[in-house]
């Protein structure tokens, strides 16, 4: 077999040994872990839905009947998927509830029945990791916190993860994912420049200090079971908290301000270290008969040539030789006031044509470039669709969806995807049964109680 | 370099903290909180504050990490080192020799920016000091064949190696997976990269930052819209190769944890398109159900209202109230000074009902009026007058304000260093507070070749002989 | 006591219409506006966010348009032409559950709201006869 794969040439050779369509033959990394999660919105939901992927059996737990909000916040409240519970037929779930509850059974609990204690208890000691994102001291005021779960569970890989923390002075400030990108820095350096057209901060697009936090926080608890299971046998907690993985992000920023005293701004779409390492604008719109609002619109394209050489044959393109000696050296060449006067250089070659077109013209010419894609483009690219990182998924309870699928490539114990999420409560009786132990009869009671 | 530059790279002294770090006592002071709350948090404290966490043990203190992410620009296996790194293992950075093109980044290339070695009188860019915490540094000529002979000497003391060259540029040279995992079967190799090392968008040399979440549809959708003015926006920091390096973290600890049981290395690739379009959230369910293409809302939610950062009066202001009971008090907030306002907002039919909220109309019309109110109020005093309400809320920092935010130098999160060679150095701490195991930073980024006698010797049992002569022939 | 002044809408005194200003396009603004009641321009100027000259006769033909505007009974205004283009994601938006039962290639998909009796017993019965193999739940 590996003699097969050591002679394929290497491109074939890493379509072999990751082939989407091969996943499901392969173990799974996290096989025999079970993780419990008791999150809300994004942070939380991600960390654990990201080792769901890896194969653990997460078990995620949400409020009766409507379950956790971030089901009821949908893009200008139009695609929802149905039912959201079997006890709200009428009501749905939004696709943002998608990206961070792959393969997760969903349960319901409420903790605060004095009933409830018992079953949650049940489920920590069968779990090997669990994720919070209330705020802090929720669970402890519960009388459910890491100090009782530890003594339940001496081996269970907890994690809390928020905007704040859980001491220090702002230990009770509440936080969003918006907040912890404004609290933290990177906020204030993305964007135009003030003074520019739309100088204003942008926040990125969708929720990245929730994920990328989220990635943060699962890889320690990952870290945390790996060492539990080499080297101690213990359990831990650990706290990750939103403001401070944006402040990680913020490169040389506060080496800069502390050394310094100068404080890192917006640069646009421009880098402040390398040049030309930019997007600019293409004059021309790639489709400028759709009826699509943002198809309309001028096309952009992302273009790098900083070794002297590709800036030389960059500058020669665009017909601007004399700027090809002016700013001969990299030091020149990124300097603020040489960035001004390449990159409009470079759009004002870009004036007339389509991004498509510009794409050609600078492949052609051996400069890296890439036309920025819409939605529906990368959602049709063949790249993402070839390797599975984006399909169309056949849903049990949701029929067809298009969802992203896994984040990373492994060649031994890929993380896959399993279903995109359920109803609310839909493995009560699965999980309560198979973990807890609860008779059908004993499930039915909760249920009318509301305990679950 | 000037003289005057020389002495300004130098003697800068270390401008942080400007007012002092709060103490335990200011902190938990009965006058400002609860005796409940101050109980908790002092829980929390002993568990968790890092001045704890030097004497604890480290997660992963018998792993080895070979990084060999320095043959262009990007940084992902540099983020993805650092992060190894803060939980304990010992990660080897294999620089070509001379150093790595990153150390020579710094903003608009100003040498003023950089960090300055008191020893030999390098520069050095602050992001590379940032992002190589207590790494070792070690350097060897990978494009000759006697490096890569050097390199495979090393691979069997590692458990792992991070590369981020161009697509099977190692395979070609002899030191790809399909090679190195015949000598160390237990070895995991990551390769990281913007879109792929196969695949119709494969990555070609030279492709950097920002191409992947131009590809992944990342870009288009940032910034404002349009008809505000707004054009598709890179972010500020590298956010692909930030997250190709969490992934790279969070894969590579998660094959460890398989090669407990079976006892065998992979292969991992980890692109930050990839990353991007995993965390797009609902772009993708939502083209799935009519075709949609997630348009730039700028900065404010498509999906919650509200959930926005507008401007203020001295600079911008985030606001969130997901849900009703927020939203109400956001509402009270603001008529305690502009009750018409508030007035406005009650009155209006279709703000009644969370979903309704979430219309193009509806956003416009809420956050004209919440912009009224903040226009007349710093970010403080907006701020002090949300948080009355317990409405999360905040003003979008610049970095000095990050830099002295008492919360955040009382946890640590932003310290200084006392480093041997740059001096002493502002960064951000490790994000994994920990009960038993914490994340930790010992040191930051190091002089190019710092490490390697120790390194050579230690691991290949090359003595001062055989160094010198590496080193004579340009191979470290 | 502060005075404070309305600076992000206005109500236009021939009309009555009011138009709301979002605050990216006229924090920093000096120009015309058309009043969305009734193509009216008007000429205005914001220095961060505070109006300091307030609505008067229109200085040339350029202009941009409100972000939203409604009647004194707050009945919307918006549409083409009349107030800034909204960011739409399709073109059949609606602001509403969309009701679809078929996904963006044609194919069933659960994107439609149910009564009690489509789940009777098992999950909602359209996918539900689709497949042979299922969980009822």
């Amino acid at each position: 077999m590996t003699e097969h794969l050591d002679k394929l040439p290497f491109d074939e050779y890493c379509q072999t040994v990751f082939n989407k369509d091969t996943l499901a033959e392969k173990p799974e990394c996290l096989k025999g872990y079970r993780g419990l999660s008791c999150t809300q919105y994004i942070l939380g939901p991600a960390a654990a839905a990201y080792l769901g992927e890896l194969g653990a059996e997460v078990i995620k737990i949400e409020v009766p009947r409507l379950g956790e909000p971030m089901r009821h916040c949908s893009p200008y409240n139009e695609s929802w998927f149905y039912p959201v519970s079997r006890w709200n037929p009428g009501r749905g779930t939004s696709p943002a509830f998608q990206g961070a509850n792959h393969n997760e059974y969903f349960v319901t609990l409420d903790y605060r029945k004095p009933e409830a204690k018992e079953i949650f208890y049940g489920l920590v000691q069968k779990s090997d990791f669990m994720v919070w994102n209330y705020r802090p001291g929720t669970f402890d005021r519960w009388k459910i916190g890491y100090g009782n779960c530890k003594e339940v569970n001496p081996r269970i890989v907890l994690a809390w993860c928020g905007g704040f923390g859980g001491f220090g002075p702002g230990r009770n400030w509440a936080s969003y994912d918006i907040l912890g990108q404004a609290k933290g820095g990177v906020f204030s350096f993305t964007g135009h420049r003030a003074g520019a057209a739309a100088g204003f901060p942008s926040k990125h697009t969708t929720w990245i200090m929730d994920y990328s936090i989220g990635m943060l926080v699962s890889t320690a608890m990952l870290a945390g079971l790996y060492w539990r299971d080499t080297v101690s046998n213990l359990g831990n907690y650990f706290e990750c908290s939103q403001v401070q993985g944006s402040t990680r992000y913020t490169e040389y920023g506060l080496p800069l301000w502390g050394r310094n005293g100068i404080v890192r701004m917006r640069w646009g779409n421009w880098d402040t270290e390398i040049c030309v390492n930019g997007i600019c604008k293409c004059g021309l719109s790639t489709y400028p008969h759709s009826d699509h609002p943002a198809e309309k619109e001028e096309g952009y394209i992302c273009v790098q040539a900083y070794t002297d050489e590709d800036y030389a044959k960059l500058m020669n393109l665009v017909g601007r030789p004399d700027l090809a000696k002016k700013y001969a050296t990299h030091d020149d060449r990124v300097e603020a006031r040489a960035q001004e006067e390449i990159y409009p250089a470079i759009e004002e070659f870009l004036k007339d044509k389509t991004k498509e077109e510009a794409a050609r013209i600078f492949t052609g010419a051996g400069i890296v470039s890439q036309p920025l894609l819409t939605i529906r483009e990368a959602a049709n690219c063949d790249h993402f669709l070839e390797r599975g990182s984006l399909g169309w998924y056949d849903d049990p309870y949701y029929g067809d969806v298009f969802t992203q699928k896994t984040m990373y490539k492994m060649s031994e114990c890929p993380p896959r995807l399993k279903h995109v999420h359920r109803p609310v409560g839909s493995d009560n009786e699965e999980i309560y049964q198979r973990v807890c132990g609860f008779s059908a009869d004993q499930i039915r009671e909760f249920e009318a109680k509301e305990i679950i | 370099m000037s003289d005057d530059l020389k002495k300004e790279v130098q003697e800068a002294p270390l401008l942080w903290p400007l007012t002092p770090i709060p103490t335990f006592e200011e902190v938990y002071d009965p006058k400002i909180c609860t005796e409940a709350s101050r109980e908790i948090s002092t829980v929390f404290e002993g568990w968790l504050h890092p001045k704890h966490e030097m004497a604890k043990p480290e997660a992963l203190g018998q792993i080895r990490v070979l990084e060999c992410g320095h043959g262009g620009l990007q940084v992902n296996s540099m983020q993805a080192g650092a992060y190894l790194s803060e939980l304990g293992a010992n990660v080897i950075m294999v620089e070509p020799p001379g150093g790595s093109p990153i150390r020579k980044l710094t903003a608009f290339g100003r040498k003023r920016y950089m960090f300055k070695d008191n020893v030999n009188g390098d520069l050095c860019g602050g992001t590379f000091l940032h992002e190589c915490r207590q790494k070792q540094s070690i350097t060897l000529d990978l494009a000759k064949p006697e490096g890569r002979e050097i390199l495979k000497k090393l691979v069997p003391h590692a458990d792992v190696l991070i590369e981020n060259y161009a697509p099977g540029q190692f395979d070609a040279w002899g030191i790809g997976y399909r090679q190195l995992s015949k000598l160390n079967p237990r070895l995991i190799y990551v390769w990281n990269g913007q879109k792929g090392q196969w695949g119709s968008l494969k990555d070609k040399p030279g492709e950097l930052y920002p191409s992947s979440p131009c590809a992944s549809g990342w870009c288009h959708a940032t910034g404002l819209p349009k008809s505000f003015g707004g054009t598709p926006i890179r972010s500020g920091e590298r956010s692909d190769d930030i997250l190709a390096g969490n992934l790279t973290a969070h894969a590579t600890i998660a094959a460890l944890i398989y090669r407990i049981r079976s006892g065998k290395g992979q292969f991992i690739e980890v692109t930050s398109s990839e990353a991007h379009a995993r965390i797009h959230d609902y772009a993708w369910g939502w083209y799935g159900m009519d075709g949609s293409s997630k348009p730039r809302y700028g900065n404010w939610d498509l999906a919650i209202n509200i959930y926005s950062v507008n401007p203020c009066k001295d600079g911008y202001m985030m606001v969130g109230g997901g849900h009703d009971r927020l939203w109400y008090r956001i509402w009270k907030t603001v008529g305690k000074d502009r009750p018409e306002l508030e007035d406005m907002i009650l009155d209006e039919p279709t703000l009644r009902v969370v979903i309704d909220r979430v219309g193009h109309d509806q956003q416009v019309k809420t956050c004209v009026c919440l912009t009224d109110w903040m226009k007349d109020w710093t970010r403080e005093e907006c701020r002090a007058k949300l948080l009355e309400e317990e409405v999360a809320a905040g003003g979008v920092s610049f970095l000095d304000e990050v830099a002295e935010e008492p919360h955040y130098k009382y946890r640590g999160m932003v310290r200084a260093i006392e480093t041997a060679h740059y001096g002493k150095v502002l960064f951000c701490g490790s994000v994994f507070y920990g009960h038993r195991t914490p994340g930790r930073v010992k040191d930051l980024g190091r002089p190019v070749g710092y490490d390697n006698s120790d390194v050579y010797r230690k691991l290949l049992g090359f003595d001062t002989n055989k160094l010198n002569e590496l080193y004579e022939k340009g191979l470290i | 006591m502060t005075e404070f002044k309305v600076s992000l809408f206005y109500d236009c005194p021939k009309c009555k219409a009011r138009n709301f200003f979002d605050p990216y396009s006229y924090w920093e603004y000096s120009g015309n506006f058309k009043c969305a009641g009734c193509d009216v321009l008007y000429y205005a100027e914001w220095e961060n966010g505070q109006r300091v000259v307030e609505p008067e006769a229109a200085r040339g033909a350029e202009f941009i348009l409100p972000g939203y505007a409604e009647t004194p009974d707050l009945k919307p205004l918006s549409g083409e032409g009349k107030t800034s283009p909204p960011p739409f994601a399709n073109v059949t938006f609606l602001g509403k559950p969309k009701n679809t039962t078929v996904s963006a290639r044609g194919k069933l998909c659960a994107c439609t709201q149910l009564t009690p009796e489509d789940l009777e017993g098992s999950c909602w019965k359209r996918i539900a006869a689709q497949k042979k193999f299922g969980k009822s739940w």
